[in-house]
């Protein structure tokens, strides 16, 4: 099995954010924590304005940053080579949330440690899809076999936007359909 | 001030590893030094900024998990080299206060806790300069914690050893001066670099710079002021007296000046350095989605 990760549709993302709230409500997180978070992003000027939507959660990353910066062991590489979170090491020092580029660990402040998306392990490890992917009414979003996910989906998927860090900082997971206005440089985001 | 537990962590381990540095100099300039209140202040100083460490986590008592992966973490890394120079740095210091005896002993501990410290400090400088934050990704950082640990461990040195530190006065109130000089010339490499950066995070943590510039100024006044007053002492030494009472009334007057300067100076480092800091930590914009 190769490498698993998320793949995103963005030209069929309408920023409706129901990926978000599924994740939300499966992680039983409060206020503010989110383990998968939906962006908008306008580019370009009149007469050609345009704008995209980006829904991002944890890479999943094959270098990941935070991985190697835990001083605990707490996040780790499981068998299936997703990037996991040991609650009982974490001693919440927020290295990982420094470390890393996406924004993914988020700090718990109830239980004084970190909490990040872990690809909704234990609905995979019974046959099912992460919760965001179900959700997505316009099903912009699959998790799986990158390799495979490659040539379901066509060669032009990318792993960078210019709202992205370079992808060999950390070697994301993550396999992006990009709308063409999301490779321009200097998009605004959008607060909604 | 969330971060008051890091700015105490980092300045008192580096004050602490740079009294350890001047220790361990003066001992081997002058062998009958003992650097008692240096050494006992460096402990203390480390065993605070140890405590404070434990303010800034989550789960304080599960600390003890963060010494397992020396191997990949620089965290990691900074938890073992600052346990091993506050355990060299304490027991130099339990000895002096309850074996002064045992100074072969303690001659051996000094050096070693300097150059654990000497480490330590390119350690922590790491953590920070490996993080997603662009603010942080600059050569200056690590000038930056040097020139702490050299100028905050030679000022006090100098305020805590008084005569016992005479033969270095000159030498450690020259290493504050080029410390400081370096530490100026990091920050405008620095500055240069987050203006024309065209990452949004480090614009963010630039404007945040800008809007503190106040505290900016106040942090380069008290270091360049206490650095200046300890490399140039004024209002002193201008009488000449060759003999008599008068010459020693004189050199005594001269000498308690001279250690009001050093403590002025030291108090003002002191303050610099610590602004210095607070700035380092408060224009900390982590990169992510939409700022890159």
């Amino acid at each position: 099995m190769g490498k698993l990760g998320f793949y995103f549709d963005m030209e069929a993302c309408i920023g409706c954010r129901t990926c978000q709230i599924a994740c939300k409500d499966k992680n039983n997180n409060k206020i503010g924590v989110l383990y998968r978070r939906v962006r908008n992003f306008e580019t370009g000027v009149y007469p050609r304005p345009d704008g995209f939507n980006y829904s991002s959660s944890c890479n999943h990353c094959a270098e990941a940053k935070c991985v190697k910066g835990c001083p605990t062991g707490a996040m780790h590489y499981a068998e299936d080579g997703t990037v996991q979170h040991n609650k009982d090491k974490c001693i919440g020092c927020k290295y990982c949330i420094w470390n890393c580029p996406y924004g993914a660990p988020q700090f718990l402040e109830e239980s004084g440690i970190v909490g990040k998306c872990d690809s909704c392990k234990s609905l995979r490890d019974q046959g099912e899809n992460p919760a965001c992917v179900d959700a997505c009414i316009m099903r912009c979003l699959e998790f799986g076999d990158l390799e495979e996910l490659k040539a379901k989906h066509g060669a032009d998927l990318v792993q960078e936007l210019s709202v992205l860090p370079e992808a060999n900082l950390t070697e994301p997971s993550v396999l992006i359909k990009p709308k063409s206005c999301a490779m321009d440089a200097n998009p605004r985001e959008k607060e909604v | 001030m969330e971060n008051l537990s890091l700015i105490l962590f980092s300045i008192c381990i580096q004050a602490a590893i740079g009294i350890m540095i001047f220790v361990a100099l003066g001992k081997s300039l002058n062998k009958e030094g003992q650097f008692k209140p240096a050494i006992v202040t460096a402990a203390g100083l480390a065993i605070v900024g140890l405590l404070a460490s434990l303010l800034h986590l989550g789960r304080p008592l599960a600390a003890l998990n963060s010494l397992a992966h020396f191997g990949t973490s620089w965290l990691s890394r900074e938890i073992w080299f600052t346990a091993i120079f506050t355990g060299l740095t304490v027991l130099a210091a339990v000895l002096i206060l309850v074996k002064p005896t045992a100074k072969g002993a303690i001659n051996v501990l000094a050096p070693l806790a300097a150059v654990v410290g000497l480490v330590d400090v390119y350690v922590m400088a790491s953590i920070y300069n490996y993080a997603s934050v662009p603010a942080w990704q600059h050569g200056s950082i690590y000038v930056e914690f040097y020139a702490a640990a050299i100028s905050l461990g030679a000022i006090l040195f100098l305020a805590l050893s008084g005569k016992e530190a005479a033969s270095l006065k000159k030498a450690a109130s020259l290493t504050v001066g080029a410390a400081v000089a370096l530490q100026v010339a990091a920050m405008v490499l620095y500055y240069i670099q987050l203006g024309t950066s065209d990452n949004l995070a480090a614009g963010q943590s630039l404007a945040l710079l800008n809007s503190m510039s106040g505290v900016m100024a106040m942090k380069w006044l008290f270091i360049l002021l206490g650095a200046g007053m300890l490399m140039f002492p004024v209002g002193i030494g201008g009488t000449k007296v060759s003999a008599g009472q008068a010459a020693v009334e004189v050199a005594a007057t001269t000498e308690g000046a001279l250690s009001t300067t050093v403590y002025l100076a030291a108090a003002l480092v002191v303050v610099g350095q610590i602004i210095g800091r607070y700035l380092f930590y408060a224009v900390m914009v982590i990169n992510t989605v939409g700022l890159s």
